[in-house]
This record gives C-alpha cells, structure tokens and sequence, in this order.
C-alpha cells in the first residue's frame, strides 16, 4: 500500500507540475512494444530470405498486434502477436526484470514461417557464440 | 576534377584554401583525388557487434561479428531497380544524422535517481548503469563520424551532421554546455560540484538501486554480473574527454530532454533551486515530499523561500551534502536555442546550427537550411513545453512547412524533414493552459501533408532509441516518403547513422542509409579506462541494462544498412554535374579542415 500511495503521489504530483492536469501524457514514449513485434517480424523475413517488397507495417488492435506487408511477388505477409505477460511482470534469478512474453505468428501466402516468442527472434539475431 | 583545366582547379583550389583556412598545397591533393567510395570507413558494413551467447551469468559482454551488406528496399518504387543504378549513380548529399545523445551530468541533484528506490519501471531511463560515461560516447561517436567523412558508398564528402534532438537529458545548461563543446571538438572534463571527486548515487552505498561500479557486490547489478571497475569514476571527473570534432557544419532541432525536466515534466523555484544546490536526494521519501511539496506550493515568494530553506538546510533525511554549482542550472526559455550561437573558438559551425539570429529574436524555434543548390532541410521543434514525452506539430509550423514544401516543388528542391519524434510519438494532446485550443497536429494528418508534395523524400528523427525505417507511400501507392529513425547515443546499441542521397540517372533516387557504431572496441578489455575504453564498456553495460530492453533497440536488419528506392521528384538532370562537381570541392575542402589528420 505504501508503494501504491508513493507511486499515485509521484504521478499527481508530476502532473500538476506541468500546470494543468495532463495525466494522460504521463505515459512513457510511445511505440516501444509495436517497435519490438515489427523487428522480429522483419528479422523472421530476412532470416528466411524472404524477398520483402513492401516491408510489414504494425499496429495494436487490442489485445493483438498485427502487421500486414507483401513480398516482392504481391503475396501477403502477415504477423499476430500477442502480449502474455508485461514486462517487468517477473524477476529472474538475479533481480533483473525479464523482458515481456509475446507471442508471434508470421505468414507469407497464408503459410506459417514462423511461431515462437518476440524475445527469441531478439535474442537470435542479437547474439553469437564466441 | 575531370572536368575542370589546370588552371580552374587552381583557382579554385586557392580560393578554397583561403575559404577554409588551409595551406594550398596541403589541400591540392585532397581536391585532386578521384571520387570513389571510401574504403575501410567504419561502419556496420564491415563489423557489427553482438551479445556474446555463453560463457557469462545473465550478464553477457559484446564481441566482433560480421558486418551487414545492404538491403535494397522497393516498398515505394514496387519494381525491381536498374541493374545499371550502381554504375552510374551520382551523390547529391552525404549526410551524418545524430540523436539522443542524452549527455548526462549524473552528479547534479536535479535527477530522478530518488524514484528508482521505489520502482525501476516507472520512469526508465532515470538511473540507467552507463550514464555517467555519455560524453565518452559521444566524444567517440564524433570520432566515428569523423573517420566517415567520406562515404563508403560514394566517396562523397559529408555535406552536414544532423542532430534530432535530446542532445542533454535534463534540461541543464551545463549539459548543453558539455554537448556542443564535444561537437566542436573542444575539451571537456565531465564533472561538476565539487572538483575531482564523484558525488552520486553510484558511489553511495545508501542508493542500492544504483550501480556501483567501484564495488557493485551489495547491490543488484553486481548480482546479475555486471564487472567491478575501480577507478572508474575517478577517471570519470579528472580527466580530459577529446573530441576531433564533427567533420561537417551540424545542425540541431529539440528534443522533450532539451526542454523538459527528464523529457516530460516542467520546472519551477524548487526544482531550478536544488539544480544548483549543495544537497542531493538518494531516497524517495525526502526527495518526494522535498521536491513536489516545492511544486505544489510553489504560489507566493513566502513559499518560495520557505522552500529554499527548506532544501538549503536539508530538513529531510535521504540525502548528502554535494557541492554546489551554478552551472548546473536548468536551462529556460530560449536558453537551449542561444546555447548554439555561443562561440566555442572551434567546430566547423554553422553559428546557430540551423537557427538564425532572426529565429532567436523573435522566440521561432524552427528554422530551414539550404545545403547546396539542391537539398533543403527543415528542422521543426515537436517539444510539448507543457509536459509529456511525446511530441505534436504546432499549426504555425504545419503550416509554416506546408508552404515551405511547395516552394521546394516550385524551385526543384529535395526536402529533408528533420524532427525529434516520430510518426509513433506524434500523440501529445497536452494543450497550454494559456492557449486552450490552439492546435496540435498528430502523427495522421502530418504524414497526409508530407504526401501532398513529391519533392520531400526524407523524415529523419530520433526519440524511440530504436534503428527504425518506415515507407510512407502515396495514396496511389506511388511517391511517398522514407522516415529514417536512428538508435541513441545513451541505450544499446549506441548507434547513429550515415544517409547517402544519390541520383540513379534512371528517375530514381538511392537513399543509403548505413548503421554505425561508434570508435571503440567491441569487447571491452576489463582494466581498460582510455576515452575509446569507457565508452565500450557504456556500451557493454548498456548491453545488459534490463530497464531498457535493448536488443528491442537494435531495429532489424530491412532498418540498418539499407538502400531506399524512391522516385525522383523532377527530372533530375536540371542538376548539373558541374554544380555537383563544385559543391563535392568545396565539401571536401571543409571536411579536410575539419578533421584531424589534417589539423
């Protein structure tokens, strides 16, 4: 509770700083999670050379993000994701926060190429053995 | 310089080595050689950096990887290119584009660090491991521009370095300061308040939500791995960061850091009084009821003193005695603005750095540029001054740019928007009470304008710290735009970006954009505190900064080194070779001027 009653007095407190009540902005900078589905989206693409003509563009219709684009060839290229749990939601084992679990579907010409996690898509391109 | 006789290269060569400031027979050979792409440029191209998978606990160190070749990108062409493009293909503008650097003076008190004692989520970014190694990095993302002042894909020497904004991070004046000197190539030592001792959270043991990187084993980063650095920041405040200083004229625009407090909050006496003061919070109860009861009450000059007693003699625990420095200051008003006409007695200018002294009179934080005879940029200023992180187009510059965009149609100019947010964060409804009403155009009906005029064909921005590229096509599914978002200079990946403008000789135009990190090792050596050292290790630590997600930041790879396809505007044989042959001299004299080698 007292956590709450800090958190509720740094918000209403940080609002009325910016001279009238404007919460709403309060929110952190935009994008980050739809950012995330599109980058693995497009790195499932380039890792499977798929020939990307028109490259997918995202957006949130709750409760999923869904990115549609097409292939050189015209076809469709499709993505659904799917926030399972938020990030910050868990700590692992050494108290960092584990990054939020999303699902992620992707398509071309209505066939799967890939469904796994947004965070494993990260983790494979953004890192090599020694 | 084919198409020049002897005695014109002379006479030009001479007046550009008066222009420049250059003995002419130093110059002459740089003049002379031929225009080819720059090889061994340092870029992505050549070696990328990655996480290293094992051999770790859940920290991980970075390593050398391959490098990344082009992707050529059709989303607005929907054909395939010219095979012939790459043979014939001439450069209009060689640009750099820098952003976010969030330059940090970590030890002022006039932070949020308090917060992290309560929650790290809240407000990321507030106390990230790396933060007081910023102008390292900068200082040796300056350096990588540098050493790319011609391009890899042309030879073109750069034409200007584009900053989008958050160049400091809490609106501070020494910050700001801190940044353009960097930018200039001028020497700075990254320290405030008291002279050659750290004073912050990251060397109190009381503060154990921070890093402590002198002895991190009582806090949770040193759990999760990250190195124990002795000496670190004592390095830090006593010695000298150096820069070669950018190898083009630099242009800024703001960002919600550069007039903001933290990018989303306003400022008032109590805030602008503990910047400068001799007390720094690291607890959140005291710096909570210090600082927002400030806020709230701050009505009269009674409470405004009261407040100022209040702070000056540290009524509430939670806090040390810091020395105090009235260069901490926060910047107001125009302060960000007339920061850039100051004289540092180097740099490669322009004075003002996009603003004019015309702007700066008369309170326009907007401003338009011409380089060369063919590229015009526009730099917006999308800060809500109210609050919020995200960002708006004021009507008066919508329609300022509106009229802009269709004299570059008139006058067969190539546009160039640069702005801080992007088409994500153009959201913030936040209206001044002082002006109800006036407004504020959003991400749609920006993006709509930009469509209506064919010569624009870049929006280059900053603001999600993510390598990000969108297509915005025509409502036919012709013309369009590209907007080009670069990573930051203060979250993993650490990266910026190079743009290459070039002439297919087809109807098409190329815009190269190239990923680069910035000069220093990939793996850090642990021991190593030279300039290039610290900032691999920011690097490194901001690699594992679990607030920051950071491999979300990298972007894929249709988002680093790309070829974009997009029509020419006009015929663009309306721009002659021997115009292009005159501004490629005249660049190369000045990044010759500019850059170390030859200084």
């Amino acid at each position: 509770m007292r956590r709450v009653l800090h958190l509720a007095a740094l918000a209403l407190v940080v609002a009325g700083a910016g001279g009238c009540s404007q919460a709403a902005q309060l929110q952190p900078v935009a994008g980050g999670q739809v950012s995330a589905v599109r980058t693995a989206t497009n790195d499932v693409l380039v890792t499977r050379q798929v020939d990307v003509g028109v490259a997918p563009v995202c957006e949130f219709a709750d409760p999923y993000y869904e990115c549609s684009g097409t292939t050189a060839d015209g076809e469709a290229i499709e993505s659904t994701a799917e926030v399972l749990a938020a990030y910050g939601e868990t700590t692992d084992q050494w108290g960092a926060y584990v990054p939020a679990d999303v699902s992620l579907v992707v398509t071309v010409a209505g066939a799967e190429i890939y469904s796994g996690k947004v965070e494993d898509v990260l983790l494979s391109n953004g890192q090599v053995a020694p | 310089m084919a198409s020049l006789s002897r005695r014109s290269f002379l006479a030009i060569t001479g007046a550009l080595a008066a222009t420049v400031g250059m003995p002419r027979d130093l110059l002459a050979p740089v003049l002379a050689a031929p225009t080819q792409p720059a090889a061994d440029v340092p870029t992505t191209l050549r070696e990328t950096i990655r996480q290293a998978t094992t051999g770790n606990r859940g920290y991980r160190t970075l390593l050398s990887a391959p490098g990344e070749p082009f992707i050529t990108r059709t989303d607005l062409i929907g054909a395939d290119p010219a095979g012939t493009r790459a043979a014939q293909r001439r450069s209009i503008a060689y640009l750099g584009h820098t952003s976010d650097i969030h330059i940090q003076d970590t030890q002022t008190p006039a932070r949020l660090e308090p917060v992290n004692a309560v929650t790290t989520t809240l407000v990321p970014g507030s106390n990230r491991p790396q933060e007081a190694l910023s102008l390292h990095v900068q200082a040796q993302m300056v350096q990588a521009f540098s050493d790319a002042a011609l391009s890899p894909v042309t030879g073109a020497p750069m034409a200007a370095v584009l900053n989008t904004g958050d160049s400091a991070d809490q609106i501070s004046n020494l910050e700001t300061r801190w940044y353009i000197r960097i930018m200039d190539g001028v020497p700075v030592v990254a320290n405030s308040g008291t002279l050659g001792v750290y004073e912050g959270v990251e060397v109190w043991p009381e503060a154990t939500y921070a890093y402590h990187p002198e002895d991190p084993s009582d806090d949770p980063w040193g759990a999760y791995g990250f190195p124990q650095v002795p000496g670190l920041l004592d390095t830090v405040v006593t010695t000298e960061i150096t820069s070669p200083g950018m190898p083009a004229p630099w242009y800024s625009v703001f960002g919600n850091h550069d007039v903001l407090f933290n990018g989303f909050a306003g400022q008032d006496d109590s805030l602008r009084s503990l910047a400068t003061g001799g007390i720094k919070y690291y607890g959140f109860e005291s710096w909570a009821v210090d600082e927002f009861t400030g806020m709230a009450l701050d009505t009269s000059p009674l409470q405004r003193m009261l407040n100022h007693v209040r702070q000056q003699f540290a009524l509430l625990g939670g806090f040390k005695r810091v020395g105090a420095d009235p260069e901490r200051r926060l910047l107001q008003g125009q302060d960000f603005m007339s920061a850039h006409f100051e004289d540092t007695g180097a740099g490669p200018g322009p004075v003002g750095h996009g603003w004019t002294p015309q702007d700066l009179s008369e309170n326009r934080t907007y401003w338009t540029a011409d380089i060369g005879a063919n590229l015009r940029l526009f730099g917006l200023d999308t800060c809500n001054r109210l609050t919020g992180a995200d960002g708006a187009v004021p009507m008066d510059q919508f329609e300022w740019l509106e009229a802009e965009l269709a004299r570059c149609v008139e006058e067969d100019k190539l546009a160039v928007v640069l702005s801080h947010h992007n088409s994500l964060t153009l959201g913030n409804t936040a209206e001044s009470v002082f002006h109800p009403g006036e407004p504020l155009i959003h991400a749609d009906e920006f993006i709509a304008m930009l469509l209506k005029y064919p010569n624009m064909i870049m929006w280059l921005n900053g603001h999600t710290h993510t390598n990000t590229i969108r297509a915005h096509p025509g409502a036919e599914g012709s013309g369009g735009f590209w907007e080009v978002t670069t990573a930051s200079c203060i979250d993993y990946p650490q990266q910026q970006q190079l743009v290459d403008i070039c002439d297919n000789r087809d109807g098409t135009l190329s815009l190269f954009a190239i990923t680069m990190d910035h000069a220093s090792p990939a793996q850090w050596t642990p021991g190593d505190l030279s300039q290039a050292g610290i900032a691999s290790l920011s690097r490194e630590l901001s690699a594992n900064d679990w607030v920051a997600t950071p491999l979300a930041l990298t972007g894929s790879q249709l988002d680093r080194n790309v070829e974009l396809l997009i029509a020419a505007p006009f015929p663009m044989e309306r721009i002659t070779d021997a115009t292009l042959e005159s501004e490629n001299m005249a660049r190369r004299a000045a990044v010759a001027a500019n850059t170390e080698e030859v200084r």
